[in-house]
């Protein structure tokens, strides 16, 4: 990239002005600090000193307790690490992640470029995707769960079956062989998120400038699907790799639906099948009272989100600019 | 208007408008349902006092006018009750660790780590002399190192409850054992109407309870004993009935709410004595219950007596007037007992005199649910707790819904359940 030199400034002042240049300055940091200090100082005691707290309670025997005192070195994570219903939730995950990130990527990136093309009711229909995003994850678990996909001959898949001349009904959240609470799940995740992915890929469309698409088809690009290879696909890089990142650290927290649709008992947490690593954790830390395990637990899946992030980055460039890109 | 809105009001209005907004949000309790009884003017000291949420109607009611009685009688103390909604285990495993939690809470189960984190404290002298009044059996599982941690509030049996009118309709007795049992449930299932209902996740307690009825227990004393052939032929017989596509799974409400059986979802379905009153206003006479069958010759009949038990928070700054509440309300007053037993959902008064004197439990159904919980009622042993039972509960699903072999998948659970019950503190 280059840069147009800028005009010479008229030296206003030489070493000797700078303390009233900082005065002069001051009424705008006192702004600054003023304004920060609170979400700082809130992160610092809500977020920092609790995740440092969770580090030293994760080499600790914690069980019904928080307080630190009974350290036991690596024991939490050999614990963990030898759970084979641990090391299973992680598989989970990664299949769970491995699937509904390029499938979510892939419908909402279609679903812009659809509503970017249409001529009227654009409006509408971005709003209609959207909606979904404005529900809570509870509330489309509890709808997908208790009427959609209800156990009972009157829910809503059961009586397509039924008009489909299947006349048993279906445990649609109860059958694990074949695995059908994967369609519960990923459905109810599609229609959440889809919408809002769909919104961030919409604007990032509506930023590549109009003389691009007329320059290419004066190249020769005559098909929409050239226009999208070549236009539209490397503009949309930056906003390709942001949404695949929100997306991967959205997959691997995932939770509430799971939650939700899958516990059964009034302290149960459901099954092994669907069981994520967060709902893993909450089981140990709140479940059984084991907050020491709890918090290593809550270390070894930021640290895969982490090495998640940075194989992400290092694929799709993120990050870098375009000088270090063009060497 | 002859003064037209400057934007400099309107920001003056909207400031002062949240403001006030803030002001008056701050004021209220964050605990959502909690509600302090009236007259708790002059109090000295607050006890927090928390319960699940009871579904029986008219209980939260109850709750709070038992706190206000004692309040009355005990000026000194006032008791805010809290009445809490949904996961109601994580939640007070969460607030015991801060000041703020409760002083008086209820719980299913104490366990050593519980005892060790002063989360509960001994209650020997709130059950006084009152003690011969309460059944060993139930004290026992909250018996800790010779004190006992807890008093029972409520004692809850268990068992099948079924239609009558559908097992005449079908020509099914009441099966005496697990393959009877098994055949009732395929012979019910017709058209739209399951034969069973234990769980929405189609297995429920049953993975528990049938090899209980098998004559094994999971776990003795401090020794898991799952990995043996009898749990093996009790959950391959379980597989069975699973395969056979009877039980209702999926249904809108869970197994302890009896609305499949009323609404006959499902002909028999595995619930608790509370829902007799409910089903009587619906169903008339219409219903009645067994034990789950012993598996076979050899086995037992069950019935699962769970239950409420009220603890006190170990690390409470009111300890005093806690016990004294315990002791008032639990203890010494019967009438709320009764009352709390028997006014709303039913349970078994966990005071014998008590549940002697308990006229309700001696007509119908609940009469013959009160003689199954007296002859087969079976307590889950102390130390099988979440940690300890949950590589049991995935052993279970494997081989009831993915074909695992049984004998292996067996004794590589009861490997790690062992590890986990031989780290549970001795006391």
């Amino acid at each position: 990239m280059t840069t147009t030199a800028a005009p010479a400034r008229p030296r206003a002042g030489g070493p000797h002005r700078a303390p009233a240049r900082w005065a002069s300055r001051w009424p705008a940091w006192r702004a600054f600090v003023l304004l920060t200090l609170p979400m700082v100082a809130g992160l610092l005691l809500f977020k920092y000193v609790a995740i440092g707290w969770g580090l030293l309670l994760s080499f600790n025997d914690a069980r019904g307790t928080i307080s630190l005192g009974s350290w036991n070195g690596l024991e939490n994570y050999r614990r963990l690490l030898g759970d084979p219903a641990f090391t299973r939730s992680l598989v989970t995950i990664l299949v769970f992640t491995v699937f509904i990130v390029p499938v979510t990527f892939a419908l909402a990136l279609g679903l812009a470029v659809l509503v970017n093309r249409l001529r009227g009711g654009r409006a509408f229909f971005r709003t209609t995707f959207f909606i979904p995003a404005a529900v809570s994850y509870v509330v489309g678990a509890l709808v997908w769960k208790m009427s959609l996909f209800s156990g009972t001959p009157s829910g809503v898949a059961n009586s397509l079956a039924y008009l489909l001349g299947y006349e048993d009904s279906i445990g649609w959240v109860a059958t694990v062989d074949p695995p059908l609470y994967w369609i519960v799940l990923v459905t109810v995740r599609l229609w959440l998120q889809t919408g809002f992915y769909m919104i961030l890929f919409l604007a990032g469309i509506q930023q590549i400038p109009a003389q691009l698409y007329e320059a290419a088809r004066v190249d020769g690009a005559h098909t929409e699907w050239q226009l999208f290879r070549h236009i539209t696909w490397p503009m949309l890089r930056n906003t390709s790799v942001a949404v695949t990142l929100l997306l991967i650290i959205n997959a691997f927290q995932a939770f509430d639906e799971f939650y939700n649709i899958l516990a059964s008992n009034l302290s149960g947490l459901g099954g092994a099948d669907g069981r994520t690593p967060l709902i893993y954790l909450f089981q140990t830390a709140l479940g059984e009272q084991n907050y020491g395990a709890g918090s290593a637990g809550a270390f070894v899946v930021t640290a895969l989100i982490v090495v998640f992030t940075l194989l992400q980055g290092r694929f799709a460039g993120f990050g870098r600019t375009a000088e270090e890109e063009g060497r | 208007m002859d003064r037209p809105l400057t934007r400099r009001g309107l920001l003056k209005g909207s400031v002062l408008f949240v403001a006030g907004a803030a002001v008056s949000a701050c004021g209220g309790d964050p605990l959502a349902k909690t509600k302090t009884p009236p007259a708790t003017g002059n109090a000295k000291i607050t006890l927090n006092h928390w319960y699940h949420e009871y579904g029986e109607e008219g209980t939260q009611q109850a709750a709070l006018r038992y706190a206000a009685d004692f309040t009355k009688a005990n000026p000194d103390i006032a008791v805010k009750v809290s009445w809490i909604p949904g996961d109601y285990a994580t939640k007070w495993t969460a607030a015991v660790l801060t000041p703020d939690g409760p002083d008086v809470y209820e719980v299913n189960d104490v366990s050593p780590n519980m005892v060790k984190a002063e989360q509960v404290t001994p209650l020997d002298d709130v059950l006084g002399a009152e003690k011969s009044d309460f059944d060993p059996k139930v004290l026992e599982p909250y018996t800790w190192g010779g004190k006992v941690y807890a008093v029972p509030m409520v004692v809850d049996p268990m068992l099948v409850f079924y239609r009558k009118s559908l097992f005449q309709k079908a020509g099914v007795a009441v099966p005496t054992s697990f393959a009877e049992f098994a055949a009732a449930a395929r012979k019910l299932t017709t058209g739209r109407q399951k034969g069973l209902f234990v769980g929405n996740d189609g297995i429920g307690d049953l993975g528990m309870l049938v090899p209980w009825s098998n004559g094994n227990l999971l776990v003795d004393d401090r020794e898991i004993t799952y990995d043996d052939p009898k749990v093996v032929e009790a959950l391959t017989a379980l597989k069975g009935l699973h395969d056979s596509k009877v039980t209702l799974q999926g249904y809108s409400t869970d197994w302890w709410d009896p609305s499949a059986l009323i609404t006959g979802a499902a002909a028999m379905q595995w619930v608790g004595m509370w829902a007799v009153p409910g089903m009587t206003a619906e169903l008339g006479d219409d219903f009645a219950a067994f034990p789950l069958p012993a598996f076979g010759p050899g086995g037992r009949q069950v019935v699962n007596m769970g239950g409420w038990v009220q603890v006190v928070n170990g690390k409470s700054a009111n300890l005093e007037a806690a016990t004294k509440y315990v002791r008032w309300l639990w203890v010494e007053n019967t009438a709320a007992q009764t009352d709390w037993n028997l006014g709303y959902g039913f349970h078994i008064p966990p005071r014998t005199s008590a549940a002697n004197a308990a006229d309700k439990l001696r007509t119908g159904p609940a009469q013959a649910v009160m003689e199954a919980a007296n002859t087969h009622g079976v307590k889950q042993p102390a130390l099988w707790t979440p940690e300890v039972e949950q590589p049991y509960t995935d052993a279970v699903t494997a081989i009831v819904k993915k074909d695992a072999d049984p004998a292996r998948t067996l004794a590589e659970a009861a490997k790690r359940s062992q590890d986990i019950l031989d780290k549970v503190p001795t006391l």
